[in-house]
């Protein structure tokens, strides 16, 4: 590879910081002395100190921190009017700015032309006459027992009662709450009762009596209050809506002045530390007569502490403080210090990409165990089978070196692809991600305090040149005054040969990165990932484990495919250097299905790779004297087979590999990757056109392919099976019932779109019924080639060590191929891909005979058997296997997680939950729900999209409930089900 | 001063000795010196060859094993080189003697057999077997070495058939990844080394593939461990290999990579 460069650097304007709002009196805050995300606060008395107050103070802060990333929340029970009267903020963002109000029935967003209501809780006539019914009888009953109250208004969903209807008590201050406590309370002892509690259980029950079990009754002293709806269900909401834009609660501010207990009720801000918000930090700035409850940080001085709080934040911001990420349980990876053995895998888990660029996570400083690696989507140097992912220099290095007593930490947050880097000895703190909202860019925020000179305003731009192009690296960086920190922003631009502007384009694109800014960025980062898991998360409750490596497993299968455009998917995404980069059908038939089921896009774009490589496989099948398409068994940028011809293998043997010659089922592979999109998704222009393509021109590579013999049946001889131990076979149970599977999808194409002569469909399907699978009936077994079955009978589960295990290196190549040893599910195949071309009830009997036969030598093969044994019922096992996937790269299994991660091991384990455990499939325009739970799960939840509806399907031992955004058609038990606006629930209690 | 320590019989056996540590200390930059325990006679030839080597000799009388013991404890002294049969004569069995002084001496050993060819060191063969302990050991005479131009350093990675991988996928990638890795991991970064992975009887593997490769120097830690059942490959490399073989005592002290880094750079 050759490197040309030019290096300049440029005095780029500093950033000036705004003016400064309106000071604030200085406040400590010890407490809460770092970076937060997102501040929900109260209105009265924390933001202002009444209604009549100047909002423009906190109007300034708010706009300015929204500028800066913040997003900010008010949360009050008091109607839109009031707040937007008072407050008249109109930010422009990137942070968001919402209002919770209405006590909890009402949400806004707030953006430069005023509040937008985006939900609203809409109480039915029924319910408005309860809560009418429920205020009469509360001032009934209190005036029964001497205590004067009036129904002082009928909000939104709610009633609110004056209990001190005094003219001196008519709008009494926050501050000023201590004396009105006495005046209530001098109040209720006059008429005998106890206190406020009394009051409120008084209410609660009139409440019930009135018909509204579930009643929210709160009480300000002055006031008590029967509502549908009250600041828990506001703070819910928002915690909700913040973790849905990637802001986890611990990177939360909640903010109130009447947090401690008022009158023996928890105070009113209390209410909006609900279970969602658990790991969010508290803070009250009110009187607090009694205190407040542990753990809240108590800043006493009301909406002026308010402000020193937002003051703080927005100078933190404006120094460039490095934001912190959240340790949320289950949804992120930390590893702490350098391991020389572990540390390059360790690397390739935290590596952090978007499909278009991965870099891994290596130490930004320099350290002889790392490596620091990234690559850019499809970009390949290199010839034939010497092809492999041009390696590139990493963006994100920093100067300096790391050594083992500078106690370094990184944090990879998967819900946002942030990963976070520390050295408290080097004064290190960073965070760095591939940005979402930019494709190709890289972004990075550090402040290393050993530097000895301040970080200055720089850019560069470097070309590296590879076969037939190349990448032009652009890097622009800033700082500001006074501040060890520095912005840096990279763009990774690719090129072909001829085109000499990249370089220019790379550039521009920086530029546009550091005008749109770290924080635009950042947010945009959080929000991008946060979306992309609201349609694919699996969630497992009852497994921590599995859950946390299943969860990087979707992170990375995830991060590895660009949103449009082209996929080269190789079997190590962007991760490593592994396999070199190549295609295999890893892609096709076990990445692919995760994306089609959960963001059609990135499937989209992964067939795109195909639909351009359709000409090479064209050409391909020419070259054998055939019609039709011939998919390359490894693929790089042209399409052309770059399948090595030989390798040494383990044992420093020239072995020959023919993979590349007879590993053809990689054709009806891609022509199932075809359908299983168009399964998922139903697009209609992709089914007409390249869809269609696709699977014609595979069908015809089969006709060309197969030899009839005398007695009419069709034969494909000369083949590889996935089970590689045994090559050349005839007649491979896989390849046949995929071709066949392949002929009739591809018949059915034709007869739905056209344009083929009937007679060519119908030589494919007289060709499909005549192929020879294999079959037993009456042993309802399929033989995996033929003469499988003559082959030594060796059951490598009663003579292996362990399984899984490298059967050839355990009983030599030649012993194994003479036997019925298998690598990975061959015939078992068909059960998992296409169940509906295979013998019905076969599954069972051939899981039997083949399963203690395989090695499971392929890290494709344990997902693969968990799936099919959650579907035979058998749990345990199957939880046992799925394990084992699921730890393939987290514990290094293979011992080459350094050089790239087992993407398609971790789709084979969404495969195993998904359509294994959860027996999720679509059939037609139905999504059929089928589950297997294991007794040590208590529920699983899977998050996809059917059709273009995205849909929540939550799975227990006894309902299977189902949440769809757009109207579905779901399966259940033989019965179809329509899924509307409400969630729809079933029970399964019966197949206990 | 560092020093290479040629421990010399009184026969031609010695002349193998001589060579390669004179050969050893060029690469290391080290001096030689010879010792001679004579327990009959005068020592005639050992002083002839020595003095045909140029390298200074020092006679001594007394019980070998002690006297090559006390000489090698010297802080000086880094490597000792012995001959695998001619250090003392008696009816104990071939390579049983080096044993005996790999065992009291605590330093790196090589043991030349008599009729090793004297020709240059071109390729060292450093069999590793995977563990943290071993490749320490290895690593510590790699890093010196491993950056210039010769010898060839070849790391033979085993495995034993009771340890193998549990997945190999695409045989090719997977050996080139195994390979990949298992050089970060066990051999200094930027050290010129090319690796050959075996499966086998460890001690079988090890001397085969000392033929296969044409190796003309074998270097191998141990544990000193003489128990029953221990230093297979040890035991098997002093009765077998037709040619020098160093023998690394691993030491608990971990080696830095920093330091690691700095001397192979």
């Amino acid at each position: 590879m050759k490197r040309s460069g030019e290096t300049g650097t440029h005095a780029a304007s500093r950033h000036t910081p705004q003016a400064n709002a309106t000071r604030a009196p200085v406040v400590a805050l010890p407490t809460l002395d770092r970076r937060f995300e997102a501040i929900v606060f109260d209105w009265d008395g924390t933001a202002v100190p009444d209604r009549a107050a100047d909002g423009a103070p906190v109007r300034t802060r708010i706009e300015a921190l929204s500028a800066a990333g913040m997003d900010l929340v008010v949360v009050s029970g008091t109607h839109v009017g009031n707040i937007d009267d008072q407050l008249r903020a109109r930010p422009a963002g990137p942070g968001r700015l919402l209002f919770a109000l209405n006590r909890g029935s009402e949400i806004f967003d707030v953006g430069e032309d005023g509040p937008r209501l985006r939900t609203r809780r809409v109480a039915s006539s029924a319910e408005d006459a309860a809560l009418t019914r429920a205020a009469t009888l509360t001032v009934e009953r209190l005036a029964a027992i001497g205590l004067v109250a009036e129904v002082v208004s009928q909000r939104l969903n709610r009633r609110k009662i004056d209990l001190i209807p005094e003219p001196e008590w008519t709008d009494p201050p926050k501050a000023h709450i201590d004396a009105l406590l006495r005046a209530v309370q001098a109040r209720l002892t006059a008429a005998g009762i106890a206190g406020l509690p009394t009051v409120v259980a008084l209410a609660a029950q009139a409440a019930r009596d009135a018909g509204l079990p579930d009643a929210r009754v709160t009480s300000d002293a002055k006031h008590v209050e029967i509502g549908l709806t009250d600041k828990a269900d506001s703070a819910r909401a928002v915690f909700v809506d913040l973790w849905a834009h990637g802001i986890a609660p611990e990177l939360v501010l909640i903010a109130g002045d009447e947090v401690g207990p008022l009158g023996g009720l928890p105070g009113s801000d209390s209410l909006m530390l609900v279970p969602e918000a658990r790991g969010a930090r508290a803070v009250s700035v009110g009187v607090e007569p009694t205190g407040v409850p542990a753990g809240v940080v108590h800043l006493p001085g009301g909406p002026a502490s308010f402000a020193a709080i937002l003051d703080d934040q927005l100078r933190r911001r404006r120094e460039r403080e490095v934001p912190t990420v959240a340790r949320r349980p289950g949804w992120y990876v930390a590893i702490d210090g350098v391991d020389h053995a572990t540390e390059r895998a360790r690397e390739a888990l935290l590596t952090i990409a978007d499909g278009r660029i991965g870099t891994s996570g290596a130490p930004l400083l320099t350290h002889p165990s790392a490596t620091a690696n990234t690559f850019v989507g499809g970009v390949y140097d290199g010839e034939g089978p010497g092809t492999h992912l041009a390696e590139l220099p990493s963006w994100d290095r920093l100067p300096g070196l790391l050594t083992g007593a500078d106690r370094l930490e990184r944090v990879l947050d998967l819900r946002t692809g942030i990963l976070a880097e520390r050295a408290a000895a080097l004064g290190l703190a960073s965070v760095r991600f591939v940005a979402r909202s930019a494709p190709g860019t890289g972004v990075l925020r550090a402040r290393l305090d050993h530097e000895l000179s301040e970080p200055a305003d720089t850019e560069e731009v470097d070309v590296v040149s590879s076969t037939n192009g190349g990448v032009a690296i652009a890097v622009g960086e800033t700082s500001v005054p006074g501040s060890a920190s520095r912005d840096r922003i990279a763009v990774y631009e690719p090129f072909t040969t001829g085109d000499d502007t990249a370089a220019e384009r790379a550039l521009a694109r920086v530029r546009l990165g550091t005008a749109t800014g770290f924080d635009a960025l950042l947010a945009g980062q959080r929000t991008g990932w946060a979306q992309r898991w609201e349609h694919a998360d699996v969630a497992i409750d009852g497994d921590a484990e599995l859950q946390l490596a299943m969860r990087l497993g979707l992170f990375h299968l995830m991060a590895s495919v660009p949103d449009d455009g082209e996929a080269a998917v190789g079997a190590r995404g962007l991760s490593g250097p592994g396999y070199r980069g190549h295609v295999f059908w890893d892609a096709d038939v076990f990445v692919l299905p995760f994306l089609a089921a959960t963001y059609p896009e990135a499937a989209r774009a992964m067939l795109e790779y195909r639909v351009r490589r359709l000409p090479a496989a064209l050409a391909a099948a020419r070259a054998e004297g055939r019609s039709g398409a011939r998919f390359a068994w490894e693929s790089a940028a042209t399409g052309a087979d770059v399948t090595p011809s030989a390798v040494r293998d383990l044992s420093g043997h020239l072995v020959p590999i023919r993979t590349g010659e007879l590993e053809v089922h990689v054709v009806a592979d891609v022509a199932w990757a075809v359908a299983c999109y168009l399964d998922w998704t139903g697009d209609a222009n992709f089914a007409a056109g390249d869809g269609h393509r696709i699977l014609v021109e595979t069908a015809r590579y089969w006709e060309a392919r197969a030899r009839h013999d005398h007695d009419g049946a069709a034969h494909l001889y000369g083949v590889i099976g996935p089970d590689e131990y045994h090559e050349p076979v005839d007649d491979n149970a896989f390849t046949n019932v995929m071709a066949r599977w392949n002929l009739r999808r591809a018949a059915a194409s034709a007869r739905q779109h056209g344009g083929i002569d009937p007679a060519e469909i119908a030589t494919w399907c007289s060709l499909a019924d005549a192929l020879i699978d294999g079959y037993d009936p009456e042993a309802r077994l399929y033989e995996q080639f033929a003469g499988f079955f003559t082959l030594e009978p060796l059951v490598i589960a009663e003579v292996a060590p362990h399984r899984p295990i490298v059967a050839d290196y355990l009983l030599g190549r030649e012993r194994v191929r003479g036997a019925q040893v298998v690598k990975q599910a061959d015939v078992l195949m068909l059960h998992h891909l296409v169940p509906d071309e295979t013998a019905p009830g076969s599954l069972v009997p051939n899981l039997e005979y083949y399963e203690p036969r395989t090695a499971h030598g392929s890290s494709l093969s344990p997902g693969v058997h968990a799936s099919l044994l959650a579907r035979a019922s058998r749990l345990e096992a199957a939880t046992s296997w799925l394990r084992i996937a699921a730890r393939v790269d987290r514990d290094d299994l293979t011992g080459t997680t350094a050089t790239g991660l087992h993407l398609a091991t971790m789709g084979s384990v969404w495969q195993a939950l998904v359509w294994g455990f959860a027996g999720i499939r679509p059939a037609g325009e139905h999504l059929v729900i089928d589950p297997r739970l294991p007794h040590e799960w208590d529920e699983l939840e899977v998050r996809l999209r059917f059709r273009g509806a995205p849909m929540r399907i939550h799975i227990d031992h006894d309902y299977v409930c189902v949440d769809a955004d757009a109207p579905t058609s779901i399966l259940v038990d033989g019965n179809t089900h329509g899924v509307g606006a409400e969630p729809l629930t079933l029970s399964v209690e019966h197949r206990r | 001063m560092v020093t290479v320590l040629a421990a010399i019989h009184d026969s031609a056996a010695a002349r193998p000795v001589l060579t390669i540590a004179r050969q050893l200390a060029q690469l290391v930059g080290a001096d030689v010196r010879a010792l001679h325990v004579h327990e009959n006679g005068d020592g005639e030839t050992a002083v002839a060859l020595a003095q045909s080597f140029d390298i200074p000799l020092r006679l001594v009388a007394g019980d070998p094993l002690m006297a090559i013991a006390e000489a090698a404890g010297s802080d000086e002294v880094a490597l000792v080189v012995i001959g695998s049969r001619g250090v003392a004569a008696g009816p104990r069995p071939a390579g049983h003697i080096a044993l005996a002084i790999l065992d009291t001496v605590g330093k790196a050993v090589v043991v030349v057999p008599p009729d090793a060819p004297g020709t240059p060191i071109r390729r060292v063969l450093v069999p590793l077997d995977g563990t943290g302990a071993s490749s320490q050991a290895a690593r510590r005479l790699l890093a010196p070495i491993s950056a210039a131009d010769e010898p060839e350093m070849i790391v033979l990675y085993v495995l034993d058939p009771a340890a193998l991988p549990p997945f190999s996928d695409q045989p090719g990638y997977y050996a080139e990844a195994l390979a990949r890795e298992f050089l970060d991991r066990h051999c200094p970064r930027d050290a010129r080394v090319q690796i050959e992975v075996r499966v086998g009887n460890p001690a079988t593997v090890v001397v085969d593939a000392e033929h296969e490769l044409q190796a003309d120097l074998v270097a191998v830690s141990w544990g000193k461990d003489l128990s029953p059942g221990r230093a297979r490959v040890v035991r098997a490399l002093l009765s077998d290999s037709i040619v020098p073989v160093i023998v690394i005592p691993r030491s608990d002290q971990p080696v830095s990579d920093g330091a690691l880094a700095a001397q192979s750079s």
